[in-house]
Parts: C-alpha cells; structure tokens; sequence
C-alpha cells in the first residue's frame, strides 16, 4: 500500500520533518504556529499532526525551518524530509522518485557526510543500524565519511510507535533526512530550576516557562508584566528572549525573598537570593526593571497600554493561597453601627486573650515538586464544616496570619512596613475576570496574555474559559497535573482598544472554593476509581489518534460536535482546527484563527483518509 | 524603583482619589546603578511614557536636567537616547516613599520595592 500522504518534493515549497518530544503534546503545534507567526513564516502542513513526535510541513526555505527550529522547545530535530514511508522499501521508493536536485548537492565530493539510524521507542542492534546505512548505496555519496562533524548529516529515523509494550518488529513508519538544526532543548538544562538562586513553592519549571514565551511571541525590546510573580521564574525565560521585565505580587514577603526556604535542606533565605538574583545569574539583569507589592483586585498599574505581554501564573489556592486585601463581611456585619462594631471587636480580643489563637489552621503535607525534590510547603486548612462566611473565622485566620508574620519578622524586619493588611479570599473566578480586564486596559493592540488556568479534568467545560470583547483566545492548551486535576494555558490576543464599559466574562460562579474542594476530594479517590478514569483518557499506541484525549462525560462531545459552539476548542491538538470532511476548501484554516468550528472526530484518524494535505497558513 | 515603573504606577485604588497620578517620590536613598543600553527598548518605550510624569519624577529625585523637555522627535539620536536610559533605567529610589497627590497617603519603598497595598479598611 502506498503511502498517500508520501508527496514528491519540489524546488518550491520543500518538506521538512520536525522531530517533536513525546510530552506536552498539546503544546506542540500552538507552539510552532505562534513561532512561525512570530518569525511571519508561512507554513503548511503536509499532513494531519498527530499524537505521534513527527510533524511533517511544508515550508519555502531552509532559511525558514532553521529559524524556525531555532526557537522551539518541543521540537527535539528539524530535517529536510527526503523520504517517508510506512516501510523501508516505501521509504527507499520514494526517495528514489526525488529530483536528484534534492540531494545531489549534499553528497557532492566536496561535502563530508554522516548516516546515523535512530529508532524511537526501540534500540536498535548496531548490525542491524549498518544494514539500514548499506541501503541506501543506491544515493550518490561522493564526499568523504567524517562521523565528527560531518557537512551533510543524514538521520533514518525508525518509528515503532507510543507504546512500549508489544512493540512491532517492523516500523510503523521510516523517515530519512538531513539535519538542518535542533531545538532550544539545552535550555531546559541551562535554565533549571536545580540551580536557580532564588525559587518557591510554585516556581514555573523553565520548559514550561520558555513554551509561556513562546506563546506569548516575545521578542527583544518587549515589555513583560507578570502579575502574580513570586520568584518570577517566568521572568526569567521571558528576559532570555530580550523583554523587559515588571513583577509585581500581593505577597510582600516573597518579593523581599522572605518567605520559608522551599529547598529540602535550606534552612534560611540568604540575603543574595531575589528576584533579581534570578536574572543576574544568567547576566539578564540588565532586562530587570522592577517588582512591586501590589494587589491584582486593585491594581496600581496605571491604565495604560504599554505592555506588549502579560505572562502569568495565578495562584489556584492549593500550593499557594488566592489572596486580596479586604475584610470579609456579612450582610448583617454592614448595617452594624460603628459603635456595634468597636463592641463586638472588644469582645473577639477577650476571647483571644482568654481562649488563645489556636495554631490549628494549617498544616505542613509534603508537595512533590517538579523536578523531584521533595517541598514542604504550607497548606491553609478550612476549619472543618466551615464556609469561608463567617467574618470571626476570617478575622481570626488573618490575625493569625499577621501575627505569624511579626514572629518571623521579629529578627529581620523591613522598615517602612509596620502594618500587613489582612487579605481575604480571593474567588478564582474574580481573579480571572480582573486579569483578562487588565489585560484588555494595559496591553498594546496585537499584545498576548498568557496564563495557567486549573480545572479537575472530569467537569472542564469550554464554557468556562474567560472571555473579553477585546481578546480573542488563540491556544488552549491541556497539561495534565495528576489523576483529577489538569490546567491548561491560555493564549489571547488583544484585537482592539478597549471600550470604558467592557468588561471581562468569566463564568465560574465560585471557581475557587470549588476547584479548592474538589481537588481535595478527588485526591482521596480510591485506587479502582482512579483505574476507571483513567480509562477515559486512552491513548493510542500507533500515535495515530489525534492527540486529545476523549473527556469525561458525553456531554462534553455534544457540545463540541454542536456547530453553534463556536469558541470551543477544547479538543483537537489545538489551535489546529480539524474538519471531518477532507475537502481541501474546508481544511484550510486561516493560521491561528480559532473561531472556526473543533469538529470532534472520536475514531481513530488514519492517513489514509486524509487525501488532501491540510494547508494551514500560519499567518494572522 | 526605577523612574520607569514609576511612570505606570498611581494611587487612583484608594477611595475617591480620581487620577492618583503621577506620584510624589520623597526619596532618603537614590542610587545610581549601570545598567546596559538598550536603545530598541528605550526607542519603543518613548511613546509609551507620560512625559510630564517622567519630568515631575525626574525633578523628584534631582535628576530633571539630563531630561530634554519634549519626547525626542529624532529617535536616531544615540545621546538623547542614552541621556534617557540614564534616567529611566539608571536611577534607582531604594528608599523613601510614593506619595498620593490627593490624598497624601504614603506607600512605602524599601529595598527598592515599592509597596502598594493598601490597609483592608482603605479598600
């Protein structure tokens, strides 16, 4: 059976064939089509992209993939595709059937050459690899062997699917090309959060934070705010790419580098470690320009539109609490008289004094991190069968906390900061609408928000990703946190000015509370319901599914399938939207349009159906 | 707090302040820092500015003179740029205060932070 997908190459518009890392997979186009627009490079894709690491595209120049590759992180090698093929002897046919103006200047005498094979999810014994070398003697190598740093290096790459478990003996898939560069995967080590001077509870792991980036198409000269900054970890990748940084945080502790050390066996914060420490350790300080206490409810940024990016990380109330200034009050709490008040205060300082603050509000449960080594970080405990209603509870959680923070302080206290304000509960949902309405006020037309949203993966509904008349969502991308949990990144763009009277539509009454609680109870679900639920995310082990995951409830597919649903695009590999019908007309989706239709094809998807190759022109 | 951030700070969350802005900077510690010369960013950052705020700020913490009047209408010109990357980057309040000018409240800088919190009986 040949190949459908296999098409001949031509001088114009060539093939290039990215070798993507198994992970994030969600991540991997928005990725590269945020990059290729960033660059305002056009792409096209040769084919479908799947779950499987291959994704093939089509672009002008070589030029193009280089720079391209140059700044991805989830693409691991970028070759010219010379051949493909579901088996070797389709492989070799095709390459056959490539105008010699391909690889004939590569292999000229004056170029030194290298073939390597590689197997994905199979080692391959070397006698084997030299059979699949001698193979291709058909090619007219003229140049010299030079393993070291060879002109012209060839890969065969050998695809034996997802799974490891009965893995094939043939390859589901066989590639040759040429190298032409790698990803930016050296950072990850360069940028580590091993190493980092100064990291919390919920410092962003430099992968994720450089993909942030990504998508929020920096690029030298930008100005960068984050919101919620705490070690500003996301600062950092976003000053690796030449912007300029602002912070800002609710937090007055984590800015000073106050707070209790989060590494396993650090006892104290030292005084080097800052934010800006964080810079300075990869000589980025010059990108710093400042960080400020300031609460996101109220913000003190002025209403401007000077940012070209809003890079951020909420606080979703688990590892780190969602907090703003304020007293909380009841109904009746307000039509007290001031007389009442002072009274009832006088009676609460009675019982403290009598009674005591009981320390029984938090308790310490180690957190794995993410790059394995173990946290301690403090959980706020709800007093049990307790609302966050009660003004007594929330007075005496904040008194407690600032009396907390005095005995810390007591050693090392900052001037000019005699009073802590209490803070209340932040509700998720508030935390979203201000933040998608700042966005909409303080960034340039043509500016990115981007940020981490957390849901519990049975009950995601698309309805409840925020909206702004002024933004318009291009990515939503899923990373699975745990068994229940998942959060998923957000990628707008402001398309206009915004009005006075628009505001922000975030329709998640209780978000925080809900999510809070909820991620609580799923974490003591049993093993057999845990085994349950995992069933509903299959995967594919051929890599041929088309990397989404079928959620919970066939509610969800209802909604999706429905053609009304327009801003849906909860399922997909997203950003790229996939019609059922292969009508070349319906496949082509401008670039990083989403407002087309997710259609939901829950089959698996194989190449064969898709006779056209999808076109999609990465520019906006 | 560099003269930069100053620029997009104001004070119009507390009650009843209508513009909040610009801050009053009563400065005890002013630093000079060096800070490398980005004259893309500082291209880009000129529209970006309230010029009046950045010269009021500027006279604040004694460095009005190294600021032209007017937003350069040459943004070739290398001088002016770096005579600007000097005020707006360079010079750093590490202590003092930001100051309402309706209101009078204070918020404080320490470590070059400026804290912006307003009391939970102010909001």
């Amino acid at each position: 059976m040949l190949n459908p997908n296999v098409m001949r190459a031509t001088d114009a518009s060539r093939k290039y064939l990215f070798w993507c890392i198994n992970e994030h997979i969600e991540f991997r186009v928005p990725e590269l089509k945020s990059i290729a627009s960033l660059f305002k490079i056009p792409l096209k894709w040769a084919e479908k992209p799947k779950e499987d690491p291959f994704v093939i595209l089509e672009m002008e120049s070589e030029q193009d993939a280089k720079k391209l590759v140059s700044r991805c992180m989830l693409v691991k090698a970028c070759y010219e595709l010379w051949g493909d093929g579901c088996s070797s002897e389709e492989m070799h046919n095709n390459i056959r059937q490539q105008p010699q103006s391909l690889y004939k200047p590569h292999l000229a005498s004056h170029k030194s050459f290298r073939v390597t094979v590689e197997g994905f999810n199979k080692s391959l014994r070397s006698s084997d690899k030299l059979a699949k070398i001698e193979s291709l003697s058909y090619l007219p190598f003229d140049g010299p062997v030079n393993l070291t740093n060879p002109d012209t290096r060839l890969d065969l790459i050998e695809y034996y699917g997802l799974s490891n478990v009965d893995v094939p003996d043939q390859p589901y898939r066989v590639f040759l090309g040429r190298l032409l560069g790698r990803g930016c995967r050296e950072l990850i080590a360069q940028y580590s959060l091993k190493q980092r001077s100064y990291i919390g509870s919920t410092s962003m792991d430099a992968q994720l934070a450089f993909i942030m980036c990504n998508m929020a198409q920096l690029r030298p000269g930008d100005l960068v705010l984050d919101p919620f900054v705490g070690t500003g970890s996301i600062l950092v990748s976003a000053a690796h790419y030449g912007a300029h940084i602002l912070g800002s945080d609710i937090d007055f502790l984590t800015l000073h580098a106050r707070t209790k050390p989060t590494r396993v066996k650090q006892k104290e914060r030292s005084a080097h470690e800052s934010i800006l420490s964080n810079l300075s350790q990869y000589g980025l300080q010059g990108r710093y320009l400042d960080v400020a206490v300031v609460d996101c409810a109220r913000t003190s940024w002025r209403r401007a539109p000077v940012l070209d990016a809003i890079i951020t990380d909420p606080p979703y109330g688990i590892r780190e609490a969602t907090e703003r200034v304020g007293r909380e009050m009841s109904a009746d709490d307000q039509e007290l008289t001031s007389q009442q008040k002072k009274q009832r205060r006088k009676q609460r300082l009675q019982h403290y004094e009598t009674e005591g603050v009981k320390d029984d509000y938090s308790h310490e449960i180690p957190v794995p991190s993410v790059d394995g080594c173990a946290e301690i970080t403090k959980i706020e405990k709800q007093p049990a069968g307790k609302t966050r209603t009660s003004p007594a509870t929330e007075e005496r959680v904040a008194e407690n906390r600032s009396r907390d923070f005095t005995k810390r302080q007591d050693n090392k206290r900052l001037d000019g900061s005699p009073h802590y304000p209490a803070k209340v509960n932040y509700g998720m949902a508030d935390v979203f609408k201000d933040l998608l309405n700042f966005a909409a006020s303080n960034l340039v037309v043509g500016g990115r928000l981007v940020y981490w949203m957390p849901f519990i993966r049975d009950e995601y509904n698309s309805d409840e990703i925020p909206s702004h008349p002024c933004l318009r969502l291009v990515y939503n991308s899923e990373q699975v946190l745990n068994s229940h949990s998942t959060r998923r990144l957000l990628t707008y763009v402001k398309t206009r000015a915004a009005l006075e009277h628009e505001v922000a539509n975030a329709n998640v009454p209780e978000f925080s509370m809900a999510f809070r609680e909820k991620f609580f109870i799923a974490a003591k679900m049993s093993r057999e319901e845990r085994v349950a639920r995992k069933c509903l995310y299959p995967r594919d082990k051929r890599g041929q599914g088309l990397g989404y995951r079928v959620t919970g409830s066939s509610n969800d597919l209802e909604d999706n399938e429905s053609p009304t649903n327009n801003s849906d695009l909860s399922t997909g590999i997203n950003g790229y939207s996939m019609s059922a019908e292969n009508s070349p007309e319906k496949d082509l989706v401008g670039g990083e349009d989403v407002s087309g239709n997710v259609d939901v094809e829950v089959s698996h998807d194989i190449p064969a159906q898709n006779k056209e190759s999808v076109a999609v022109d990465a520019l906006e | 707090m560099k003269l930069i951030t100053h620029n997009m700070l104001s004070s119009k969350t507390i009650k009843g302040v209508v513009y909040g802005y610009p801050l009053i900077i009563r400065a005890s510690q002013v630093l000079t820092k060096d800070v490398d010369f980005n004259p893309e960013f500082i291209q880009r950052m000129i529209p970006k500015l309230d010029w009046s705020a950045l010269k009021f700020a500027a006279k604040c913490v004694g460095h009005e003179e190294d600021l032209p009047d007017e937003p350069p209408a040459n943004m070739a010109d290398e001088d002016v740029l770096k005579r600007i990357h000097h005020v707006v980057m360079e010079v750093d309040v590490v202590d003092g205060f930001l100051e309402c000018p309706e209101t009078k409240r204070q918020f404080p800088i320490t470590n070059g932070i400026p804290n912006m919190l307003l009391n939970e009986n102010d909001v």
